[in-house]
Parts: structure tokens; sequence; C-alpha cells
């Protein structure tokens, strides 16, 4: 579907330099959804739009490539390249964004902002209002919305309509950037709801871009763990949870609270590296308690364990290992 | 509920303005050192000395009516506060004896209006177009001497620009009458060609005047907007640029800027008024001078409150039409 | 000085060659500039009369720059009024919540919505021309504070949510305390600014006025120049030099006024950071 191969990326500040997104191998796989989590500054916003094909001034792809595969129709499938993923924009990859006040046009009706989306003149106006109502129906929103202005719906409401817009063309992938954030849980859990309802009925692809570990539990079948530009671990969901395998992941799901659990969470200490200026071998030894010579110096190699679950970490690697895996035993 | 707040607040501040504005006019002949009505008159028989005597006693009474000196303060205010407001009578003028003048600014009100009308709709429109285009390009070189011109026009009184135009246009490359000259006032093609040909140069520095503060304020306006997460997120919706121009960015800059309107309408009119005692256009900023000049006060009093009570009318028809045009807040 | 920016360098500059112009060169010059017949009329110009002289027999550079000068105190006096008015009427409404706060309010946008020009005129034509400078000021402050004044009080109203005037306020401190020391740095600087756009506005609408004959006409300022120049038909008679000036020298002095007002903003606002 689409596939990052060796992407670096980097935004141009006046005289400084960003690396924003460093080596990332990806890729997002038909009919799944994909989690990307990560601390803010991490690069997942960027890697987001990178994997969206908006590559534009200050951001630009240095190395490496993004590939985008989707059907074209009449069986045909057709091949985008980095910006050229912008030409099927709506139409085979759509976007989420997170739901604030300001993402709609304020003074225009939702109705508008549906039709503008879908641009296609040759429908009129009335059938295509029937069918987004129609549309809305099946996601369980109620009809009104559509001759309502935007600052009339609530938060929850406007995330609503947000995903429904993103999804009436029926995109291959769509993107969802944050989308309960900002938003009180009992209203979350909804909105994760119509998003796997979503998936469900079009089994499309799915990257759901969040820096809370619980929706990424809730809602992924795979998860991509980034820090500092870099991805670090990649793997089902599920596999993570259970049994991370990289010492940041480690520590990310630590600090979750658990139901009878009552230690002391304590965070990771230290904070993100700047990334003007990043450490020279693996990006997380200045916060990581397994901390070796080897890490300050040389940047670990990806990691393929059992079943498609991939970290970067020198302690699944040479000598260490198997210290490690006693350790990680105990 | 709001709304009817919104309403109650510009609804007690319009009849303040009109109240302010009366109130100033009734006193200031009241605080002049002399009588103002002897002064009048001797101002008058100096310059008209051909009036008869019956006229300039009918004329003394009726100034005496105009300014309502007769007595007390209180009564005097009330009556001309019914003058003004009930029967709009400012009594017979003396530069055209005995034509009312309330005829004469009736005769004068729809020039002024559709100069007014015209320059202002031409300039809001050129200046919103080419602050759109300021700030949405702005990184390009047009957009920078675009807004350069504007910063240039802005600070300009706006006697420079009728004075300019008149240099121009009147004396160095003769192309218009100096002032206007109305044979007839026959519906036909010659009438309307005149009244063009005499409007343009008036037209022209009024929407000069203007131009600088629209492309001033929308350039403002849309370089703030495009910076609206509204705009990206409609760009990644993969909207072409004309339609984000189109549906997003000039609605949501035009919009506000007509609230400006109504703030600068006064000062269009003083604009107006200005450009007309210059270009001798016959509305009613010719009026007042005239009445000025001639020393008719019956016409400068009348002249002068009505165009306070309809400058102050206009701008809160504008003020008041805003929330009906925008979503945002008619529904709150 | 990291700060200062183009349009501020251009406008003071331009702004000290027409003061110098205004307020020394006429001490160079004859006593009384505007006295009828001091020279012959219509002079082309020479090294005795730079620009020449007028039809009423004045020297034209000394009449350019005496009424510059005036022009300048006419504006600066209007504007002092005007903005110390604004301020402290400003200051008054956005501390002093409820009534006084509302009946302030509704006077300033009152003033602010008034067609300022016919009032003026109408106050004007009772002396036809022959008001002192000093009616003149007094009348042109009278429409000049509401702009300050309004401005001030959203000012005063937002300082006041901050934390530590909020603070200051709760500890009993006395309000004129807090506004001379935690409010006035704060709204100095904008105090300039607002100054030097009021001496723009109080210019324009004294040379209005001038033109169309409502000023003290016997003061010579840019707009009584103008005034002349027309009453004597100067353009019919291409005597450019005695219309034109005027109309170019205020044309440079309220763009540089204007350059000096935005760029002292901008560098204001750079000076404080963007988050400020």
């Amino acid at each position: 579907m689409l596939k990052l191969t060796n992407v670096c990326a980097q935004y141009e500040t006046g005289h400084d330099v960003v690396r924003a997104v460093d080596h990332v191998n990806l890729e997002i796989r038909e009919n799944e959804i994909m989690g990307i989590a990560g601390e803010s500054g991490c690069g997942k916003s960027t890697l987001m739009k990178l994997m969206y094909g908006l590559i534009e001034y200050p951001l630009s792809l240095t190395d490496g490539s993004i590939e985008l595969k989707v059907a074209e129709g009449g069986g045909r499938h057709g091949t985008f390249l980095n910006e050229d993923i912008q030409k099927q924009w709506w139409k085979g990859i759509s976007y989420v964004p997170q739901g604030a006040m300001h993402v709609m046009n304020p003074v225009s009706k939702i109705k508008s902002q549906f039709f503008d989306a879908v641009c296609d003149k040759s429908k009129d106006k009335k059938q295509l209002e029937k069918e987004i109502a129609e549309y809305l129906n099946e996601l369980e929103l109620p009809r009104e919305v559509l001759s309502a202005y935007p600052h009339q719906l609530s938060g929850g409401m406007r995330q609503r309509v947000l995903i429904a817009l993103a999804t009436f063309l029926n995109p291959e992938i769509v993107f969802a950037d944050e989308p309960t954030t900002a938003l009180d849980v009992v209203v979350q859990r909804g909105i994760l709801n119509m998003l796997s309802r979503v998936h469900k009925k079009t089994k499309n692809s799915m990257v759901m871009v969040s820096h809370d570990m619980g929706v990424h539990y809730q809602i992924t079948d795979r998860l991509c763990i980034m820090y500092a530009g870099q991805v670090l671990e990649v793997g089902p969901t599920m596999k993570i949870f259970e049994n991370p395998r990289h010492p940041y992941t480690q520590m990310l799901i630590h600090a979750l609270p658990r139901i009878g659990d009552n230690s002391q969470k304590e965070g990771i200490k230290g904070a993100p590296p700047s990334l003007k200026n990043p450490p020279a071998g693996c990006r997380f030894s200045p916060r990581c308690p397994h901390c070796a010579d080897e890490c300050r110096k040389k940047r670990p190699t990806e990691t393929w364990l059992d079943d498609g679950h991939m970290a970067s970490c020198h302690l699944l690697t040479g000598k260490r290992r198997e210290s490690f895996a006693e350790m990680e035993g105990k | 509920m709001k709304f009817l707040k919104f309403l109650g607040t510009r609804i007690i501040t319009f009849v303040l303005v009109i109240m302010i504005g009366v109130t100033t006019i009734f006193f200031v002949p009241r605080f002049m050192p002399s009588d103002p009505v002897e002064n009048m008159i001797g101002q008058m028989i100096s310059k008209q000395s051909n009036m008869t005597p019956e006229a300039i006693q009918l004329y003394r009474e009726s100034l005496s009516d105009t300014f309502g000196l007769e007595g007390s303060l209180g009564e005097q205010y009330v009556g001309f506060l019914k003058k003004v407001f009930v029967t709009g009578d400012f009594g017979p003028s003396l530069a055209a004896y005995p034509t009312p003048v309330m005829d004469m600014v009736r005769r004068a009100v729809p020039w002024t209006l559709g100069l007014m009308l015209t320059s202002t709709l031409i300039s809001w429109l050129l200046g919103n177009f080419i602050g759109l285009l300021a700030g949405f390009r702005k990184n390009k070189w047009y957009a920078k001497i675009l807004e350069g011109m504007a910063v240039f026009l802005y600070p300009i009184p706006y006697y420079v620009f009728a004075l300019a135009l008149i240099m121009i246009f009147c004396y160095v490359i003769p192309v218009f009458p100096l002032s206007m000259t109305l044979d007839n006032m026959a519906f036909d093609w010659s009438t309307i060609s005149t009244i063009l040909k005499n409007s343009i140069l008036p037209a022209l520095s009024l929407i000069l005047v203007g131009l600088g503060w629209w492309v001033i304020s929308t350039k403002a306006l849309t370089t703030s907007v495009v910076e609206e997460d509204y705009v990206y997120y409609a760009k990644l919706k993969g909207l072409s640029q004309q339609r984000i121009m189109m549906r997003y960015i000039t609605p949501n800059v035009a919009l506000p800027q007509i609230t400006t309107l109504a703030l600068q309408i006064g000062g269009v009119f003083n604009g107006a008024l200005i450009t007309e005692i210059l270009f001798g256009y016959p509305g009613l900023g010719k009026l007042i001078y005239t009445g000025i000049v001639q020393a008719d006060y019956n016409l400068i009093m009348g002249t002068i409150t009505i165009s306070i009570v309809s400058i102050t009318i206009a701008t809160f028809v504008v003020d008041i039409i805003y929330p009906f045009l925008d979503p945002r807040i008619r529904n709150t | 000085m990291k700060f200062v920016n183009k349009k501020l360098k251009i406008g003071v500059s331009v702004l000290a060659i027409f003061l110098i112009l205004g307020f020394i060169v006429p001490l160079f010059g004859p006593e009384n500039p505007t006295e009828w017949g001091a020279y012959l009329k219509n002079m082309p110009p020479s090294s005795e009369h730079l620009l020449g002289t007028t039809s009423l027999g004045q020297d034209t550079f000394f009449l350019l720059a005496h009424s510059i000068n005036n022009s300048f105190k006419i504006g600066i006096a209007v504007s002092l009024i005007a903005t110390a008015a604004g301020v402290f009427l400003g200051l008054i409404a956005g501390f002093k919540s409820g009534l006084i706060d509302r009946l302030i309010s509704l006077l300033t946008d009152s003033f602010i919505v008034i067609p300022s020009l016919p009032i003026l005129i109408l106050l004007s034509s009772f002396l036809k021309g022959t008001a002192s400078v000093s009616f003149i000021v007094a009348i042109l402050a009278l429409f000049s504070w509401p702009l300050p004044a309004r401005q001030v009080r959203s000012m005063a109203l937002s300082l006041r949510e901050r934390e530590s005037i909020s603070m200051a306020l709760f500890s009993g401190e006395s309000m004129i305390k807090i506004i001379v020391r935690e409010i006035f740095p704060y709204i100095s600087g904008w105090t300039l600014a607002n100054f030097v756009n009021g001496i723009l506005a109080a210019i324009a609408a004294e040379s209005t006025l001038a033109v169309i004959g409502m000023s003290s006409n016997s003061t010579a300022t840019l707009g009584t120049m103008i005034y002349w120049a027309n009453q004597y038909q100067a353009m019919l008679g291409g005597r450019w030099l005695w219309i034109g000036t005027p109309v170019v020298a205020t044309v440079i002095i309220f763009i540089s006024l204007f350059l000096t007002m935005n760029g002292y903003q901008e560098y204001m606002a750079k000076r404080r950071g963007k988050n400020a």
C-alpha cells in the first residue's frame, strides 16, 4: 500500500537544519490500522506529512522514497512517489485532522464543506446531498448537521463530521492526526468506535497518529514507536504491549496505569534530544538505563524478531543480548 | 438573546450619536460671542445688497426661528429637536430665497449619495481585491509593490487627491472640465454623459482616498486568515488554490471588512464634502460651502444637521446588517 | 538599536528634514513671511527667492517653512491634548469598570462614528476664517481623543487580567500606584506611536478645514497656504510652486509621519518579542 524506504527529511529554519525524520523504513499494509506513537516533537507529525505527500518548504526529503500504490479503478493500480501522492488526495488518501474549532471554514455550512471535498461537478447537488445524508446516516450522524455551521457543533460532533468528510469518498488510506486529543474520555471512546466501524466497513487502511498509548491499545493493529525522528520499534500492537523489546517502549508501557497496580509511576528521566544536533549513536542513549559504550558510538541496526516484530537496539544484538534477556526474565 | 443585547447597545449608541451631533449644532450658535442673528444679517446684507427690507425682516424672523432663540433654553432645545426630527423645516434659503432649505437638500442628496456609493463600492472592492492578493501572495514582487503603494496612499489627506487630480487633469492635461455645468436636467444621453464626465474625477479622488486603508487592512486580515487551520486543511483536501481563495479566504476576509465599512462611512462623507467643494460637484458638500460663502445660515444648519443624521443612520444600518451576513455572529 | 527597521529610519530622517525646515529655517527668513507685498509678485525662483514669490508678494520658500512650523505646532498641540485626554479616560474606563466604564465607552463610541467634519465646519463657519489658532486647536482636540481612549481602554482591560497586576490589586495597592508603576511603562511605547498618529490626524484635519477657508486664514499653515493660492487662481495662472510646494510638502510629511509611527510600532513589537 504505502511504503517508506530509508526516508530522511529535514526542516530548514534560517541557518539551522532540523533532521526531523531519520532513516525510517515503514510499511502500511492493506486493511490494517497502523499506530504511530511517541512524545511530542519525536517526528510523528512530520512522518505523517511525508506519508501524505505534503513535502514543501521548509520540509524537504533528503533521502529515501515514499511509495503509494492505489487502485485506480478498472483493476488497474497506480503508483505514486513522494510529492505525487498529492494527486491522490481525498480520492485515494485522506486526512482527519484534530477536530479543533478552526479546521472548518467558519463561514460555510457543513454541507458545502462536503461539496468542496467532493469536487465532482458531474453530479447534481441534490443527488449528492442525498448521498451525503445517507452516508452520515450509516455513521449514525444526524443529517441536520449538514445545514449547521461548524461553531454550532460540539467538539465531538465536529470530530465525527471530519471523519465522515475524510471517508466519504472511500479512500484506501485514511490518516488520523490525534483525532481524540482535546476531547473528553467518553467522547474519545465514541470517536474510536466510529473509526473502527468505518474501518471494518470499508476495509481501508488507517494510520493513527497519537501520543496516547491507550488509544493505540484500543484500536491499532500494528504499532510504530518513534523517538527523536527514528523508528525504535514496530510490531503487532498486542505483542508490543505484551512484550516490548526496546527499552524506550518498555518504559513507555510501564508508565501506563493499570487496574490493581498501585505502584508509583515514574516518568522517563531527561528530555528528548535536540534534533538540530542529535546524539551520535543511539538517540535514546542519554536517557537509557542500559546505555553502554557502543550505544553512544554506533547507531543500532534494525533487528527483526519473530512475527514481524522489529526493534532497533544494541541490546538485541551482540554480546549483551543474553544478559539482557536474562534481566528481562526477572 | 445575545443578538438582542447587541442590537440594544447599538441602538443606544445610535441615539447618543445623533443626540451629541444635534446638541452640538444647537449649542454652537449660543456660545458665539455676538448675537448670531444680527451677526448673520450683517454678513448677509454685505453679501446680498439687493435684498429688500421685507426679505431681511422675514429672514430675521426665520433665523430666530431656526435657532429657536425664543423662550427659555430648555424650550429652545425641545423646539430645535422637534424641528430636526419631526418637521424637518429649516426655513427658506437666503442664497435662493425663498426656496426652502429642505428642497435644496433633497436635490443635493442624490448627487452625494451616488458619488459616495459608487466610489465607496469601487474602492472597497478594489482595495479588498488588492489586499487579498497582497496577503495571499505576500512573497511575490507585485504584492510588495501594491502594498508599498497603499502605505503611501493611506496617510494622505482627502484634499490632496482632489487638488492633484485637478492640477493634472484640468490644467496640465485638460481632459475634464473644472466644474460642473448642467444646462438642463432632461433625462437624455447628453445629460448622462455630462454627469459621468463631471463625476469621474471626484469619484476617482474618493476612490484613491479609501484605497490605501482598504488595501492595508485587507492585507493584514488576509495574512492572518491564510495561516488559519481551515485553510491548511482545505489544502490537504486537495482543493485548488483558486477554490481555497474563493471559498475559504475571501469570505473570511471580506465579512469583517463590512464592519470596517460602517466605521469608514463618516470618513468617506468627510472626503466627499471636501471633494465636492473643490470640484464644484452639486452635492451636500457644495451646498454647505455655498451656505458658508453666502452667509446663508439656514442652509448651513439644515445641510449639516441632515448630513450628521443621515450619515449616522447609514453607519448604523451597515453595522446592524453585518450580523445577518456573518453566520458566526448571527448564531451566537 | 538592533530592531530599528527601514520604515522607522526613513520616516524619522525625512521628518527631521521637515522639522529643521519648519523650526530652524524660519529663523533666517523675514520676520513675517505672511506679509503681503513684501517682495515683487510672481517672481521665478532665484538665489534670493529659492522658490520664487507668490501673487501676494510673499517669499514662497519662507512662507512654506513658516507654514510647516505652524502646522506642526497645531498638530503637536492637538495631539498632546487628545493623547493625554484619551489615555486618561481610557485608563479610567478600563480600571473602573461598571457604570463609569459604560458611560465613557458609550461616549467614546459615539464620538468615533460621528461625522466630525460637518461639525468642525459648522463651528468654524461662525468665525469664517477669523478663528484664533487656539480655538482651532481646541475644537480639533475635541474630536481627536476618542480613538486613543478606546484603544487604551481595551489595553487596560487586557492588562488587568495579567497576574502581576491582579496580584497588586488584591494585595490592596492603590490604583494610582498600580497605573504609574505597572501600566504606564507598558502603554508608554504605544502612547508615543499614538502621539505621532495624532499629529498626523490633526495636521490633516486643520489643513482640510483650511483648504476650504474654515481655519484661521491669517495664520500661515500648509492648508491656508493652499487656500490662498487657490483664492488667487494659482493653478490657472500656472503658479505651480505656490500651490504645488505645500501639497508636495503635505504628502511627504504625512508619509514620513506614517512611516515613523508604523516603523515604531514594528520596532516595539520586535523588542517585546512576539509573545508580548
